[in-house]
């Protein structure tokens, strides 16, 4: 049992990361950016490549993170700059765009087998938890670098100038240009960021774990499943959302049903949706934002 | 012109099969008239009320397993099968529907895709139903040699596909079309002018789906054989990336787009990454660049190329 809810915490934390870059990047602004399931599988190929060749573990994780933050940012430039004035539908549609693109290309090049990043011996350990839950090292490693990265988003968040001219975007579009805060540069920074994180979960999956190029549709929409219930906006949401769905996921996998397991995840979040049509703690109401457009 | 083009299309359709015969492109002309169903009825929920839905696939498949089951484990007819699908779509339908347009934008679309993967996922584990991943072998034509060849099947789902557009493009000339569309236009103002949105929704939604399912049930007794790669949400993204290319909102755009797709889906059907790859790129450009969709560029563009003199004889 604990062992079981040990194991749920890992998944959600993956779950939680990939669910903050999604929640950066549409809380800031309002891009549902579902192609991050694209850039999720590219960010393990990549660290999966530069550690094959000879690469260091660490710098090749960095390598993968540093890549799709660049990645992001071409992606904003192609796929959502000229979008936003338009209607979130639009964005959505140009953002499933991406994600069969970015997949496909990843199967073209790759190939369909399934890999994994190659850890070094000094971490290939299992840690135990006072004798009552084991954990590979990797996957500790996870839990700490969802916890750093979350921990370092609202610093930078709260700290930085960049920071603070992102929450402004956030809050009023207009009034921040008014203001003078370069719009275009703080979409670059939001989509390096989200992208980034999302590249790095990617990797540190890839190690912890094994990666094929179908896995990045899936993980989105589950990271999605958790934004709705972290409530959209809410980088903490996002994190508990994360955790929580990891662990039911887990229970139900062990103790109800193996093979319908995304439908208690995808259920959840058709009922939550129908119950709380703006997510469970989601502020702004979609209803109010159409009338008033 | 129009009515001419349509006359010649026409005929062009019914005299199709005598020139192809048992051959592949019969297969295919069936193929896209089935699309061509599925394409038009996700342009009613598209094109004219607005709402984005990435669960055709879904609705297209439950037609198809309905009508499948039906008849390969109770023997129930053809003839019986293809309405008892349409039943089913509609009723599921009405079951999702009705609440999900408690959502909107977004969330409306995630409900749908949220939908088509648990679709996805009964399709491929209901094993005592559905065969599972192995498929559901074995779904009869329906009975009487004349069906058993693909002419006749062909002749059969023209006739079906269409009496589908008729249907269709006549709902949308009438009152009920109209008020789709000052829904999708401006919902506040349809409600202040005394339209119920929800009821129109939940109408185009379940009409929507009962052809799918429709077109479901046409395509496995054609195929006679139903698998859940057939109806996942790669479907869903096709048949919505064909209304896309075409022109949502237009009658003769969805068709064109079927047409492309389903054009490029044969010619790349050894380099299935390849097409996803260009499918992917496509949705992109479609709506970045021409939201509108790429048929009625195309067509001002022919316009300008060809003398107006040549046009108006026509």
């Amino acid at each position: 049992m604990l062992q079981v809810l040990a194991n749920g915490l890992v998944n959600g934390a993956v779950l939680a990361l990939i669910a903050i870059s999604l929640t950066i990047i549409f809380s800031i602004l309002r891009v549902p950016h579902f192609g991050l399931g694209g850039v999720f599988v590219w960010g393990a190929f990549v660290a999966f490549v530069a550690a094959e060749h000879g690469v260091p573990f660490g710098l090749a994780v960095l390598a993968a993170a540093v890549a799709m933050a660049l990645v992001g940012v071409l992606i904003e430039r192609l796929a959502f700059r000229s979008l936003r004035a338009a209607t979130e539908e639009a964005m959505f549609v140009s953002a499933i765009g991406v994600l069969i693109a970015m997949e496909n290309a990843a199967l073209l090049v790759g190939g369909g087998e399934t890999r994994s990043v190659p850890v070094p011996e000094s971490l290939r350990f299992v840690v135990s938890f006072g004798g009552l839950v084991y954990l590979p090292a990797m996957r500790v490693l996870i839990c700490a670098v969802t916890a750093l990265a979350f921990a370092a988003l609202i610093l930078f968040v709260r700290t930085t100038r960049t920071g603070k001219a992102m929450r402004a975007v956030a809050q009023d579009r207009v009034a921040a240009r008014l203001l003078g805060i370069p719009i275009d540069r703080i979409a670059s920074w939001t989509f390096a960021i989200g992208s980034g994180l999302a590249g790095l979960a990617g990797a540190l999956v890839g190690a912890a774990f094994t990666f094929n190029f179908e896995m990045g549709s899936l993980s989105i929409l589950k990271a999605f499943v958790v934004v709705v219930l972290g409530g959209l906006g809410s980088v903490a949401g996002a994190l508990v959302g994360g955790l929580v769905l990891g662990v039911v996921d887990s229970l139900t996998l062990t103790y109800v049903t193996s093979e319908y397991k995304q439908l208690v995840a995808f259920g959840l979040l058709i009922l939550v949706l129908v119950l709380r049509p703006t997510g469970l703690f989601g502020q702004r109401s979609a209803r109010a934002d159409a009338t008033a457009s | 012109m129009k009515i001419g083009l349509a006359a010649a299309l026409l005929l062009a359709a019914v005299l199709f099969p005598l020139a192809t015969g048992e051959g592949y492109f019969t297969h295919l002309a069936i193929t896209m008239l089935i699309f061509s169903m599925l394409a038009a009825s996700l342009n009613v929920l598209m094109g004219y009320t607005g709402l984005v839905s990435m669960a055709h696939g879904a609705f297209f498949g439950i037609g198809g397993y309905t009508s499948g089951i039906l008849a390969v484990r109770h023997g129930v007819p053809f003839w019986l099968a293809v309405p008892a699908a349409a039943f089913m779509t509609a009723v599921i339908a009405l079951a999702v529907g009705v609440p999900s347009f408690r959502t909107r934008g977004v969330y409306y679309i995630i409900v749908t895709v949220a939908f088509q993967i648990i679709a996805s996922e009964i399709f491929d584990n209901w094993h005592t139903m559905t065969g599972g991943g192995l498929g559901l072998k074995g779904i009869p034509r329906p009975g009487g040699t004349l069906w058993q060849s693909k002419i006749g099947y062909y002749y059969l789902t023209l006739v079906v596909a269409l009496t589908v557009h008729a249907a269709l493009a006549g709902l949308i000339r009438s009152p009920i079309g109209l008020s789709l569309m000052a829904i999708r236009d401006n919902e506040t103002k349809a409600l202040a002018m005394g339209l119920s949105p929800i009821r129109y929704k939940i109408f185009a939604f379940v009409l929507a789906a009962a052809v799918a399912g429709v077109a479901g049930s046409v395509y496995v007794h054609y195929v006679e054989y139903a698998h859940p790669d057939f109806f996942n949400f790669f479907v869903s993204v096709d048949l919505f990336l064909a209304v896309m290319l075409g022109g949502a909102g237009t009658i003769a755009g969805p068709l064109f787009g079927v047409f492309v797709l389903e054009m490029l889906r044969e010619v790349l059907h050894e380099f299935v990454a390849v097409r996803l790859l260009l499918f992917g790129i496509l949705l992109v450009a479609l709506i970045v660049f021409l939201p509108q969709g790429a048929l009625r560029p195309l067509v001002s563009y022919a316009r300008a190329l060809v003398p107006p003199t040549r046009l108006t004889k026509g």
